[in-house]
C-alpha cells in the first residue's frame, strides 16, 4: 500500500519518499535545518517569505499565485517551524495527483517542483519597499502569536520554563531584529545558509522514488555540495532543572483563564522509552478517554478542554486547559493529583485504549500527506531514520509498566496561568 | 442499491434509502487505512423556530449544539468512552445548517457503527446530566468569546441579517443555554432526529449489505413526522452597515459580507459563489495583488461563500491596519466587474484552482463525508463538483457579483485591538 524510501541526492541533501496512491494529492517540501540558537534566526525566518516575493523567474506575488492556480490551485507555503532546538525554514507544496488533471497530465509534479526550486535557488535582490513590506508582515505575524490565547498560554509557559535555553526563542524572529535587516545582509545570509545548512526534501505521492529523485536532482543541480553541514544540537535535560515548582500569573483582557502546566520528561524521540511516553501522553490528556478529559471536564465540569501535548525533540510536556479564573486552584490540584495517580500505576485497560487510539491516529496519517510531511521533516531535522511503521511497531510492544515508568519521569516544572481580566 | 460512478475522479457512491426514510451513502476506499462514518442530521442552529403536530415552537438559541453534546450520554455511560475503548476517534459538530456525529477507526468498524446508530437515535437526558453540560458548554462559549475570528464572523452575520436566525452564534450564549432542560431537548430530538431527516455516510472499507442491515436494525422502524421550519422574512439589504468589536488582538481583523439572494439550487450556487468570490479577490486576482503590493493586506486575505436555508452571502476576510480602505477597494472592484465583466484567463485559472481545491478536499475520507452530508441535504452528491464547476459561465459569475455590488448589500465586521484605558 505504501513504501518509504530514504535517499541522499548529494552531500547535504536528503530525500524521503512515501510512495502511495492512496491520497488524491501529492506533497513536496524542502526544508533547511538551522540551529535555533543562531544569531541570524530572524533573517532565516524572513527568508522564505522574501524568496517567494522576489524570485527571478516569477517576480511578484501575482506571478507565483497565477502559476499555482494554473497548477489546479496547488498550495505552496513558506514554512518556519521550531522543533526542539532546531529552526526549520523552507517551503511545503501540495498539488492534486496527475491522474486528476483535466489536461496536461504528467506536468503537475514537474511544475510544482520546478516552481519550488525556482523560489529556493533563483532569488533576486529584493527592492527596499518589497523587503520592508515582507518585514512588516512578519512583525505582524509575531505580534499575532498572542491572538490565539490557547496556543499563546502554552508558548508563554515554555518561555518561562526554558528561559535560559535556546528553546525559548521565537522561531518567527524578533521584530526589532527583523526591522533592521537590509537587502544586502539578507542576501548574504541566504548565501551562507545555502552553503552550510543541510537540506531535507520530502515527497509523498504516486510517483516512484527514482523518478522523484531524478527530477529533483535536475531541479537542484545548481545547489552546491556541502562537505560538512552544520547540524543543530538538541538539549533535553533528563532531570528537573529546578528544585521547586515555579508559578507565573499574567493578566490579559480576555473572558477565559488559561491554565498551563509545563513538565520535564527528558524523554525524546531519540530514546528507547519514547513509545511509552507517547502512550503516557495519550492516557493523561491525549484523547476523550484520557484521565484529564474524564475528570477535569466530564466529572468536575470545569472546562471544555483539558489536554496534553509534547515536543518529541525537547522532552517536555504541556497540560493546557481553559477555565474560569475562580476554578484555577481546583483545576490545578486535580491535574497534579491525576499525574500522581498515574505515577502510582497505569491500568492495562487504559494502556490498551491509548495504544489503539494512538496507532489509529498514526495510521490515518497515510491519508494526509501534509501530516506525513511534518512527521518526516521533524525526523530528518533530528537525523532520526525511524519510519512511521517502525514507530507504530514499537508502540505495539509497550507494557503498562513501561507507561507508568514514563509517567514517573514527568516532573511538573512551571505553572503558568493566563488570568482573564474580562473581555 | 444504486451506484453512481464518477470515473474522472476515480470515485463511486453506493446508495439506498431505507423504508423508514434513512438515506445511506457509502464511498469505497479500498486502500485507505481508516474508515470514517458519519450520521448527519438536517438540523442546525438556524432551526430554532418550527411547528410540530400543529403547535408552533420557538426554542432557545444554541439548542442544536447543546443537543449534540447530550446525545453522547447513554444510561450505561458516555458513548465517547465506548468508542475510545475500541481505539476509534469519535467527535461531533454543529453548524448553522446541520448536526453531525462521526467516528474514525482503523479496526472494529461495525462495533463503532452500532454505537453510532444507537446513541444518535436514543435520547437519554436527565436533570443532572443536563446541568453538568451547562458548565462545559459555558466554557466552550467563553472560549469562543475570546476567539477573534469567530467573533468577527458572527459580527458579520449580525450585520447582514435582521431576522434570519443565522445571525445568532451556533452555540448560543451562556444566558440562552440556561433555560435548557430535558423536556426541550426531547422535543427537538422528536422534531428533527427522525430517520427521514438523517443521512448515514461511510467512506473507507466496509461491506455495503452489512451497513444497510445494521442501519435497519439500529434505527427506528417508523419515521416520525419532521417539524416544518420557519426563518422569518428577511429584507433584501444588509441590516447594519458596520459592526465593530474590541478584543485582545494585535491588529484589526475584518470580514466584509455581501448579502446574496436565497438560492434555488444551493449546491450549484455554492460553487458559483465560491468561483465569483475568488474572481473578485482570490490570490491571483488583480485586486488581491494591488492590496498586497500597497501593504494593505497580506496572505491572510481570503474569499469564501456561504449558503444556507433561506439565504447566502459572499465573505471577504483578512487582517489589515485599515479595514475601511480595504472595504472601499473591494466595493469598487465589485462595481467594476459588475459593469466590465471578467478577464478570460483569470476566469479559466480560477476554475482550475476551484476544481483542484475540491479534489484536495475529497482526498480525505472525513471531508468526503462532511461534503456529502452538505450536498445530500441540498439534493446533490459530493462528487458533482467537477460537472458543476465546468457548467458555470462567466455570465453566471458576473450575475452574482452584480448582486453583491448593489447599494446596501454589504456589511463590514471589524475586530480591533482594545484601546488603553486612560484616566
Amino acid at each position: 500500500m505504501h513504501k518509504t524510501t530514504r535517499l541522499s541526492l548529494k552531500n547535504g541533501v536528503g530525500l524521503t519518499c512515501v510512495t502511495t496512491n492512496q491520497p488524491k494529492t501529492s506533497c513536496l517540501s524542502a526544508m533547511l535545518v538551522l540551529p535555533l540558537s543562531d544569531a541570524s534566526r530572524s533573517s532565516s525566518a524572513l527568508l522564505p517569505y522574501v524568496l517567494r516575493s522576489s524570485c527571478r523567474d516569477y517576480p511578484g506575488q501575482q506571478a507565483v499565485a497565477a502559476q499555482l492556480d494554473r497548477l489546479y490551485g496547488a498550495l505552496l507555503q513558506p514554512v518556519v517551524r521550531k522543533r526542539g532546538e532546531a529552526q526549520l525554514i523552507g517551503f511545503a507544496a501540495d498539488v492534486i495527483d496527475e491522474r486528476f488533471a483535466l489536461s496536461d497530465a504528467g506536468a503537475l509534479f514537474k511544475g510544482t517542483a520546478q516552481l519550488l526550486c525556482a523560489l529556493l535557488l533563483h532569488p533576486q535582490m529584493p527592492p527596499r519597499d518589497v523587503l520592508a513590506r515582507e518585514i512588516e508582515q512578519r512583525c505582524a505575524a509575531v505580534a499575532a502569536l498572542s491572538d490565539d490565547k490557547r496556543a499563546w498560554a502554552v508558548r508563554r509557559m515554555y518561555q518561562y520554563m526554558c528561559a535560559d535555553e535556546a528553546y525559548s526563542a521565537v522561531e518567527l524572529g524578533d521584530p526589532e531584529t527583523l526591522r533592521a535587516i537590509t537587502p544586502e545582509q539578507l542576501m548574504e545570509h541566504y548565501g551562507r545558509v545555502m552553503q552550510t545548512a543541510p537540506m531535507e526534501l520530502f515527497y509523498c505521492g504516486s510517483l516512484p522514488p527514482e523518478a522523484v529523485a531524478e527530477q529533483l536532482q535536475a531541479a537542484l543541480c545548481e545547489r552546491p555540495e556541502i562537505e560538512q553541514p552544520v547540524r543543530p544540537t538538541f538539549f533535553a535535560p533528563r532531570r528537573p532543572v529546578r528544585d521547586t515548582l515555579a508559578a507565573v500569573t499574567e493578566e490579559e483582557k480576555v473572558a477565559q483563564g488559561k491554565l498551563t502546566i509545563g513538565l520535564r520528561t527528558g524523554i525524546t524521540a531519540f530514546d528507547a522509552d519514547y513509545p511509552a511516553m507517547v502512550l503516557f501522553n495519550a492516557c493523561f490528556g491525549g484523547s476523550t478517554a484520557s484521565r484529564l478529559f474524564r475528570t477535569v471536564r466530564e466529572q468536575m465540569s470545569l472546562c471544555y478542554y483539558a489536554s496534553t501535548q509534547t515536543d518529541k525533540l525537547k522532552g517536555v510536556m504541556a497540560v493546557a486547559s481553559g477555565i474560569e479564573n475562580e476554578s484555577e486552584p481546583r483545576a490545578r490540584a486535580e491535574i497534579l493529583r491525576q499525574l500522581e495517580l498515574m505515577q502510582q500505576g497505569v491500568t492495562a485497560e487504559e494502556t490498551e485504549a491509548a495504544r489503539r487510539s494512538v496507532t489509529a491516529s498514526l495510521q490515518a496519517m497515510y491519508d494526509a500527506p501534509l501530516s506525513l510531511e511534518n512527521f518526516y521533516q521533524t525526523q530528518a531535522a533530528a537525523g532520526l531514520t525511524e519510519t512511521l511503521d517502525e514507530l507504530i511497531e514499537r508502540i505495539r510492544r509497550v507494557t503498562p509498566d513501561e507507561v507508568t515508568a514514563a509517567a514517573r519521569k514527568a516532573v511538573p516544572d512551571t505553572i503558568y496561568f493566563l488570568k482573564g481580566a474580562g473581555a | 442499491m444504486k451506484t453512481i460512478a464518477y470515473p474522472q475522479l476515480d470515485e463511486r457512491i453506493q446508495t439506498t434509502v431505507l423504508e423508514n426514510g434513512l438515506h445511506i451513502y457509502c464511498v469505497p476506499r479500498e486502500n485507505s487505512a481508516k474508515t470514517f462514518a458519519m450520521l448527519a442530521v438536517n438540523f442546525g442552529s438556524i432551526d430554532c423556530c418550527f411547528s410540530l403536530d400543529g403547535t408552533t415552537h420557538s426554542v432557545t438559541p444554541g439548542i442544536a449544539h447543546f443537543l449534540e453534546h447530550k446525545m453522547f450520554e447513554e444510561p450505561d455511560g458516555n458513548a465517547l468512552q465506548k468508542f475510545t475503548a475500541l481505539g476509534a476517534h469519535p467527535n461531533a459538530f454543529t453548524s448553522h445548517t446541520m448536526t453531525a456525529y462521526h467516528v474514525t477507526c482503523t479496526e472494529r468498524f461495525y462495533d463503532c457503527l452500532e454505537i453510532l446508530l444507537r446513541f444518535v437515535t436514543t435520547p437519554y437526558f436527565t436533570d443532572q446530566n443536563v446541568a453538568k453540560e451547562k458548565g462545559i458548554i459555558g466554557q466552550e462559549i467563553t472560549m469562543l468569546r475570546d476567539t477573534p475570528g469567530w467573533q468577527a464572523y458572527v459580527g458579520m452575520l449580525e450585520g447582514l441579517y435582521a431576522v434570519h436566525p443565522v445571525r445568532i452564534s451556533v452555540a448560543g450564549s451562556r444566558e440562552s443555554i440556561q433555560p435548557i432542560d430535558p423536556a426541550v431537548l426531547s422535543l427537538c430530538h422528536r422534531a428533527f432526529y427522525s430517520p427521514e431527516n438523517l443521512a448515514l455516510i461511510v467512506c473507507g472499507q466496509y461491506d455495503f449489505e452489512q451497513v444497510v442491515a445494521m442501519a435497519q436494525r439500529g434505527t427506528p422502524r417508523q419515521a416520525a413526522h419532521i417539524a416544518s421550519r420557519s426563518y422569518g422574512t428577511e429584507p433584501e439589504c444588509a441590516s447594519i452597515p458596520e459592526v465593530k468589536q474590541q478584543m485582545a488582538v494585535s491588529r484589526p481583523m475584518f470580514l466584509l459580507g455581501c448579502k446574496d439572494t436565497a438560492p434555488e439550487n444551493p449546491y450549484l450556487r455554492q460553487i458559483t459563489g465560491e468561483l465569483a468570490a475568488a474572481c473578485v479577490c482570490g490570490r491571483s486576482a488583480p485586486l488581491y495583488n494591488r492590496l498586497y503590493d500597497a501593504g494593505l493586506t497580506d496572505h491572510t486575505l481570503s474569499s469564501d461563500y456561504f449558503t444556507f436555508a433561506g439565504g447566502a452571502c459572499a465573505i471577504f476576510s483578512g487582517e489589515t491596519h485599515d479595514p475601511y480602505a480595504v472595504r472601499r477597494e473591494l466595493e469598487q472592484e465589485l462595481r467594476r466587474i459588475a459593469s466590465e465583466g471578467l478577464e478570460t484567463e483569470l476566469f479559466a485559472r480560477t476554475k482550475a484552482a476551484c476544481y483542484g481545491k475540491y479534489v484536495r478536499k475529497i482526498s480525505d475520507p472525513a471531508e468526503v463525508c462532511r461534503l456529502q452530508a452538505e450536498a445530500c441535504f441540498c439534493g446533490a452528491n459530493c462528487f458533482d463538483f467537477a460537472e458543476a464547476i465546468a457548467s458555470v459561465t462567466a455570465e453566471d459569475v458576473q450575475r452574482r457579483i452584480r448582486r453583491w455590488s448593489a447599494q446596501g448589500a454589504t456589511s463590514l465586521s471589524v475586530v480591533e485591538p482594545q484601546k488603553e484605558e486612560t484616566v
